[in-house]
C-alpha cells in the first residue's frame, strides 16, 4: 500500500477536507487550553476554576460524539458536520462580540466547544467510508493527525492573546474555521455505502462484554492523558515555574508534539510486537514518567517527564486503534464511538483533577500521582485480557472483519 | 425401496485415463449417485473429478443427522470447492483443479440434486424425459464454463428437489453423453429400461473424431420409492443458561470445564460422558450454528483412537454432542509441573503425527494442536495421549485466517497462507519443542500481532540431555520458512521411529561454531598450527 494509491481510490478531496475540518475542530476544542493562563489570570480564577474550564470541553465532547455518530448514520456526514461547524462558529462568535466575564461564560463557551471535539464521530468515518477496508489504517491515521492542531494552538493562540487580547483571539480563529467550512461544503462528497444505522442499544449491548469495558478504559487513559495533559501543561508552567504564558505555550508544545504524531508509530509497533505487550511498555513509561515529571524541580526536567509521558500516551492511543478493528469487527463503529467517549472523559478527569488538586492541596501532586495511579491500573487490566486472549481465536471471530 | 443403478465409462481414446468420474452408494434408505467431469485433459482435472465423487460420497454417509440433505449437499460442494481451488493455488499457483458436478441423493421418497456445470441431471417419468440441471456454460461458446468446483473461492450450486413415484428413472451424464445423444433418444433408451453402458455406446457411435470425448452415464431406475420420509433438520433448541444439576435427556450437569459454560462433565445411569453444547450466539447467527454442526460433524468422524470418541445420541432434544470422559490432565497441566522425558516426548510427537495423518484422510486439519488441547493418560513414566477439541478442525487448505492459537501458528499463517500439513507440522513442532523445555522457541505471540521470526534457541542449549537427532528433527518442524520443513506427516513421523537416518537441521544463518563446533574448533586448530609454524619458520630462516 503506498501514499500514490490514495489518488486512485476513495476521494481524496473529502479525505483532505475531513482532515481539516478535523485539525481545526481539534485547534478550537483545545483553544481554552492554551488561553487558560491568560483567562485565568485576567477573571482572577481559582486553580479549581482553572482546572474545569479547560476540562469541560472534554466533557461535553464525550457526550457529544455519541449524539453526532447517530446523527451521521441518519442525516448523512456532510450535513451532520456543516451543523456542528456552524454551531462552533456561532459559539466562537458570540464570545468574541460579547466576551467572557465570568467562570460560568467560560463553561458555558467550554460545552459549545464540545461540540469540535466531537469532529472526531464526524470526519474519520466520512473519510474512511470512502476507502477499502486494506486502506482504513492509513486513512483513519492520516485523517487522525488532526491532533496536531492542539500544537499549533499551543504556540499560537498565546502570541497571539499577548499582541491582541485574548478574547480577539476567539474572533480570528474564526478565520480558519469559516474557511475550512466553505471549503469542506465546495469539495466534500458523502459516500455512497449503506450503513447500519447505530442506535442507544448497539451502545449498551456491547458494553457487555468485558472487553469494551477495558478497552474504554485504556483509552481513557491514553486518550484522555494526551489531550488532558495538552490542555494543562501551559497553565501548569505558568504557575508552577513562573513562565509567561507564551513561553509556557512554547514548552507545551515542545511536550506534545511527538505525542500527537505518536499514534502511527503506536499503531505499527502493536502489529509489530503484539498490542497488548505495546500497551505494557506505554503505560508503565507513562506511569514513571508522570512521577518524575511532577517531583522533578526544574523546568527542563519536568518538561522532559511530560514529553515522556505524552509520547507514551501518544503511541498507546495507535496501539489501542490497532487493536479495536479486529477485537470488535463487526462494532467497530459503535466501539470507536465509545471507546472515544471515554477519552473524553479521561480528558477532563485529568484536567479536573490536576486543578483540584492545586487548589485544595496547593500542588499538582496528587493530581499527577493519581492519574499515574490509574495507568497501574490499566496495566492489571491489561494482564486480565491478555490471559484471556492466550486462548483459540475462532475461525468465527475473525470472519466478521 | 429397489433402486437398480447402471453405470458406464468411456475414455477418449484407449489406455489414456478418462477424467470423468462416477461413483453411486447404497445403504438403509438413501442412495447416492455423483458424477464429475474435470475441466480439460490434464492431471490436476482429472484428480479434482475423483476427490469431487469420492468425497462428496464419503462425506455424505457421514453426514449430520440434524442436517437436511439439501443443507448437507450444498455445504459439501462448498467445502470441497474451497480446498480444491486454494490447494490448486498452493501446488499449481493457478486454478487447475476444476470438475463439474452433477450430484443426487434419493432419500426415501424425495430425490434432492445440485449441478455445477456442464453434466447433466435428467429424470425419465412415463416415457418424458425432464432436465433438473441448470447448465453453467457461456451463452456464445458452449465449451466455456460459467460454474464450476474449484473455479473460484466461492460458488453457488443449482439446486433442486422433487417426490418421486414408482418406475421413476434418474439419468446422470456427462457432456460427452450428452452432446452426442439427444434427449428424445435417451428417452426413448430408457423407455426399454436400457442400461447406462447402452446409452454411451450409442453416444460413442455418433460421435466423430474431432468431437470425441470421455463419456460416462449414469442411470437409477427407481422401481420402488422408499416409505421412509427424509429427516429433516430437527427443531433442536440451544439452552441460553446452563447451571449446574440441570438435567438434559438424562444427563445431569455435573461441572463445567475450564471456565467455559457449554462444556460439561454430565452423568447418567453412572455413567460419565463430557456434553459440549452449541453456543449461545448460535440462537440467532446461522454461521455460529453451521459452525457448530461442523464442528459436531468432524467431532463424530474421527474415530480413532487418537481421539476421545464424540456422538449424538438418538432422540437428543438439544444441540449438543457427547464425548467419552477422559479423566486426564491436559499436557499444558503437566508441563506446569515439570516438563516431559525425552521417551515421553518421542512418543508425544510420533502421537501427532499419528492423529494428524488421521484426520487427513478426512481431509481435515486439526487446526489448533497445543498442549492445552492434549489430553496425557497414564503414569508420568509412561504417558499415552489423546488430542481433543475439534472445534479449529477445517478442509485442509480452506482456512486462509489467523483462525487458532496465535503462538502455535506457522510464521506463513500471519500472511494469509492457507492451513495445510506444513502449518501443523508448524504447531506439532511447538508443541513438542514446549512439551522439552516448558518454553514456547518464538516466544509468546499475542492475537493481534504480525510477528518477526527469528530463530528459535537450539534445544540442546537449554536442555543438553535431549539427543542432537530430535532436537535436529524438532528445529525441522518449527523451520521459519515453510519450504524446509518436513512437507508431510509421514515425513515426520518416518524421521521420529528412524533416528538413525535423521539429517542434521540448522535454520539458514546459523554460524559453523553452532553447526558443528568440532569442526570449528579443528579448522582453528589448523589454521593456527600453519600460522605458527609459518611465524617459526620466517623467524628462523631470518637468522
Amino acid at each position: 500500500m503506498k501514499l500514490a494509491d490514495l489518488k486512485t481510490s476513495g476521494h481524496w478531496p473529502t479525505l483532505l477536507t475531513s482532515f481539516l475540518y478535523f485539525d481545526v475542530s481539534f485547534m478550537v476544542w483545545t483553544i481554552l487550553g492554551a488561553l487558560g493562563a491568560q483567562i485565568g489570570a485576567s477573571l482572577g480564577l481559582t486553580p479549581q476554576e482553572k482546572g474545569l474550564m479547560v476540562a469541560v470541553p472534554y466533557l461535553s465532547g464525550a457526550f457529544i460524539r455519541i449524539f453526532l455518530g447517530m446523527l451521521v448514520d441518519r442525516i448523512g456526514a456532510k450535513n451532520t458536520g456543516i451543523m456542528a461547524q456552524l454551531t462552533v462558529i456561532a459559539g466562537m462568535t458570540t464570545a468574541w462580540l460579547t466576551g467572557l466575564h465570568q467562570f460560568s461564560h467560560t463553561l458555558m463557551l467550554g460545552v459549545v466547544l464540545g461540540v469540535a471535539g466531537a469532529s472526531f464521530a464526524v470526519a474519520l468515518p466520512q473519510a474512511g467510508r470512502w476507502y477499502p477496508p486494506h486502506m482504513q489504517g492509513l486513512v483513519l491515521g492520516l485523517a487522525g493527525a488532526g491532533n496536531v492542531g492542539v500544537v499549533i494552538d499551543a504556540i499560537l493562540a498565546p502570541r497571539l492573546a499577548v499582541i491582541y487580547g485574548w478574547n480577539t483571539v476567539f474572533g480570528l480563529a474564526l478565520i480558519p474555521l469559516v474557511l475550512v467550512l466553505v471549503i469542506y461544503i465546495v469539495f466534500s462528497k458523502e459516500a455512497q455505502v449503506k450503513v447500519k444505522k447505530k442506535t442507544l442499544k448497539d451502545y449498551v449491548n456491547l458494553l457487555k462484554e468485558k472487553d469494551a469495558h477495558w478497552f474504554c478504559f485504556f483509552y481513557t487513559i491514553s486518550f484522555g492523558g494526551f489531550s488532558g495533559l495538552a490542555a494543562s501543561l501551559i497553565i501548569y508552567f505558568t504557575s508552577e515555574f513562573h513562565l509567561m504564558p507564551v513561553e509556557a505555550g512554547t514548552w507545551a508544545a515542545v511536550c506534545t508534539l511527538v505525542g500527537a504524531l505518536g499514534r502511527p508509530v503506536g499503531g505499527a509497533l502493536a502489529d509489530r510486537l503484539g498490542g497488548i505487550r505495546a500497551l505494557h511498555v506505554f503505560f508503565l513509561v507513562a506511569a514513571l514518567a508522570l512521577v518524575l515529571a511532577a517531583c522533578a524541580g526544574t523546568i527542563g526536567l519536568c518538561a522532559f517527564g511530560f514529553f515522556l509521558a505524552s509520547c507514551a500516551f501518544g503511541m498507546a492511543n495507535g496501539s489501542v486503534f490497532q487493536l479495536l478493528p479486529q477485537r470488535f469487527a463487526r462494532d467497530i463503529g459503535v466501539m470507536t464511538g465509545l471507546v472515544g467517549c471515554g477519552g473524553g472523559l479521561g480528558g477532563f478527569m485529568l484536567a479536573s483533577s490536576l486543578g483540584y488538586s492545586k487548589g485544595l492541596t496547593g500542588s499538582y501532586l496528587a493530581g499527577l500521582l493519581a492519574f499515574s495511579t490509574l495507568c497501574i491500573l490499566a496495566l492489571i487490566g491489561l494482564n486480565f485480557v491478555k490471559l484471556r486472549w492466550r486462548t483459540t481465536w475462532g475461525a468465527l471471530a475473525e470472519a466478521r472483519i | 425401496m429397489k433402486v437398480l443403478t447402471t453405470s458406464h465409462g468411456m475414455a477418449r481414446e484407449e489406455g489414456i485415463p478418462s477424467s470423468d468420474a462416477f461413483a453411486v452408494r447404497s445403504w438403509d434408505q438413501t442412495v447416492i449417485a455423483v458424477l464429475s467431469d474435470g475441466a480439460g485433459s490434464g492431471e490436476p482435472a482429472r484428480e479434482a473429478a475423483q476427490r469431487a465423487v469420492s468425497s462428496l460420497i464419503e462425506h455424505y454417509s457421514a453426514r449430520p443427522r440434524s442436517w437436511s440433505p439439501q443443507q448437507a449437499l450444498t455445504t459439501f460442494a462448498r467445502i470441497l470447492n474451497l480446498a480444491l481451488y486454494q490447494e490448486s493455488q498452493v501446488r499449481y499457483e493457478r486454478t487447475e483443479m476444476v470438475a463439474t458436478l452433477a450430484a443426487v441423493v434419493i432419500e426415501g421418497d424425495t430425490l434432492h440434486g445440485i449441478n455445477l456445470g456442464d453434466s447433466s441431471i435428467c429424470l425419465w417419468r412415463e416415457g418424458k424425459l425432464n432436465t433438473l440441471s441448470t447448465t453453467h456454460v457461456e451463452a456464445e461458446r458452449s465449451h466455456i464454463l460459467t460454474r464450476a468446483l474449484g473455479m473460484s473461492a466461492e460458488i453457488e450450486p443449482s439446486c433442486f428437489t422433487l417426490t418421486l413415484q414408482d418406475g421413476d428413472v434418474a439419468f446422470l451424464c456427462s457432456d460427452g453423453v450428452s452432446n452426442h445423444v439427444s434427449k428424445d433418444e435417451i428417452a426413448m433408451a430408457l423407455s426399454r429400461h436400457s442400461s447406462a453402458r447402452g446409452i454411451v455406446q450409442t453416444a460413442r457411435q455418433n460421435a466423430k473424431d474431432e468431437t470425441l470425448d470421455d463419456m460416462s452415464a449414469l442411470v437409477l431406475d427407481i422401481h420402488q420409492t422408499g416409505t421412509l420420509h427424509a429427516m429433516n433438520a430437527r427443531a433442536l433448541t440451544i439452552p441460553a443458561v446452563l447451571k449446574k444439576g440441570d438435567e438434559i435427556d438424562g444427563y445431569e450437569l455435573m461441572r463445567s470445564f475450564h471456565g467455559t459454560s457449554r462444556v460439561w462433565l454430565a452423568e447418567k445411569d453412572g455413567h460419565r460422558v463430557v456434553m459440549k453444547f452449541a453456543p449461545v450466539e448460535a440462537v440467532d447467527s446461522p454461521q455460529h450454528l453451521e459452525a457448530f454442526t461442523h464442528e459436531t460433524w468432524n467431532a463424530t468422524r474421527a474415530q480413532s483412537s487418537h481421539f476421545v470418541r464424540s456422538y449424538e445420541p438418538p432422540g437428543q432434544t438439544m444441540r449438543y454432542y457427547l464425548m467419552e470422559f477422559a479423566d486426564a490432565p491436559s499436557l499444558a497441566a503437566v508441563l506446569r509441573e515439570r516438563t516431559l522425558s525425552v521417551d515421553s516426548a518421542i512418543a508425544l510427537g510420533k502421537f501427532l503425527a499419528e492423529a494428524a495423518q488421521t484426520l487427513l484422510r478426512l481431509e481435515l486439519a486439526h487446526g489448533d494442536i497445543k498442549p492445552e488441547n492434549i489430553l496425557c493418560i497414564g503414569d508420568y513414566t509412561r504417558l499415552t495421549f489423546k488430542l481433543v477439541d475439534l472445534g479449529s478442525a477445517a478442509a485442509i487448505f480452506s482456512v486462509s485466517s489467523r483462525a487458532g492459537t496465535a503462538s502455535y501458528l506457522a510464521p506463513e499463517r500471519f500472511h494469509s497462507v492457507p492451513i495445510s500439513e506444513r502449518t501443523e507440522i508448524f504447531a506439532i513442532g511447538v508443541t513438542l519443542y514446549q512439551a522439552l523445555t516448558g518454553r514456547l522457541p518464538y516466544g509468546q505471540i499475542e492475537r493481534f500481532q504480525t510477528p518477526v521470526f527469528h530463530p528459535a534457541k537450539r534445544l540442546s542449549k537449554i536442555n543438553p540431555n535431549i539427543p542432537s537427532w530430535l532436537e535436529a528433527v524438532i528445529h525441522r518442524a518449527i523451520a521459519i520458512k515453510p519450504a524446509r520443513r518436513y512437507q508431510h506427516y509421514s515425513e515426520l513421523a518416518h524421521d521420529l521411529n528412524h533416528p538413525e537416518r535423521v539429517q542434521p537441521f540448522y535454520e539458514a544463518d546459523t554460524p559453523l561454531i553452532e553447526r558443528n563446533p568440532v569442526a570449528f574448533y579443528k579448522t582453528g586448530f589448523f589454521v593456527f598450527l600453519l600460522t605458527t609454524i609459518w611465524l617459526a619458520f620466517r623467524l628462523l630462516s631470518q637468522k
